[in-house]
């Protein structure tokens, strides 16, 4: 039992919260990628899932990133016949990324990655006051 | 000289060995903030009260293998320390769990400040 549980287990946070943002920039990224074939369908928003792992060797929960599932459906419509995703009738479909959620979420993560940082803060500043004990 | 035999050092080793481990389940609580279905879990509080009346109050099962039911707490519970943990059932609050982080962390540094100056204490009588 030491602080280098906390640590570790504040990594795990670290590195699922960093998959996160990866996603979240790919849909940012493709947020106006149509469909290269007639009618075809656009890009598909992302969706992480997080989901806690109890880790053995430590005996602490940690955090991993899970799945990333295509979200499907809720295309909008525009209609541009000169578009080379466009169907037959002229209309073109968007991906279902709306840049308002994705920079919401994008802030949320930003938080919990300061938040796990802080953690490693604090063990590593009590670790430090323990070594202090030995140069009284 | 063995400074555990002394009250005061047994229950400060005590008090830093529960502000680690409550350290160690604060950091799963953030790392599993954005986790559906996770729930904060705390330690429950030390009492110093029952500390100094006798450490050991309950009965072990004595045991021959790490695996026999009754094993020394380090083998069911490393890192928690062997301290008892409460599930709070509440969803994780990334505020509260900060609070919770830097109260520890003062804990501990007041804890350690306390050793060095009854170490200091005892090195002035015995005159160093």
């Amino acid at each position: 039992m030491d602080l280098n549980v906390a640590m570790q287990v504040a990594f795990s946070g670290l590195g699922a919260q960093g998959e996160r943002l990866k996603v979240i920039s790919e849909n940012l990224a493709n947020a106006d990628s149509t469909s290269q074939t007639p009618g075809g369908t656009p890009y598909q928003r992302k969706l992480i899932t997080f989901r806690s792992v109890f880790d053995r060797s430590i005996d602490a929960t940690t955090v991993q990133a899970g799945n990333v599932l295509n979200v499907g459906g809720n295309f909008e419509r525009r209609y541009d016949p000169t578009n080379p995703g466009a169907s037959s009738d002229g209309y073109v479909q968007l991906p279902n990324v709306n840049p308002l959620v994705e920079l919401m979420d994008m802030k949320d993560a930003q938080q919990t990655y300061q938040a796990n940082l802080n953690v490693i803060d604090a063990a590593k500043a009590m670790i430090s006051h323990t070594l202090d004990l030995m140069r009284s | 000289m063995d400074l555990t035999q002394i009250p005061i050092f047994a229950e400060m080793a005590k008090r830093l060995q529960w502000l680690t481990a409550r350290q160690n389940v604060i950091a799963q609580n953030v790392a599993n903030a954005n986790t559906p279905g996770y729930t904060t879990s705390d330690l429950k509080p030390l009492d110093f009260a029952k500390l100094l009346n006798g450490q050991q109050t309950t009965l072990q099962l004595a045991t021959a293998d790490p695996a026999h039911l009754g094993a020394p707490p380090d083998a069911a519970s490393a890192a928690t320390g062997g301290f008892e943990r409460a599930d709070t059932g509440s969803p994780v609050a990334l505020e509260e769990q900060m609070m919770l982080l830097s109260q520890t962390a003062t804990d501990f540094n007041f804890t350690t400040a306390l050793y060095q100056k009854q170490i200091a204490l005892i090195k002035d009588a015995i005159g160093h």
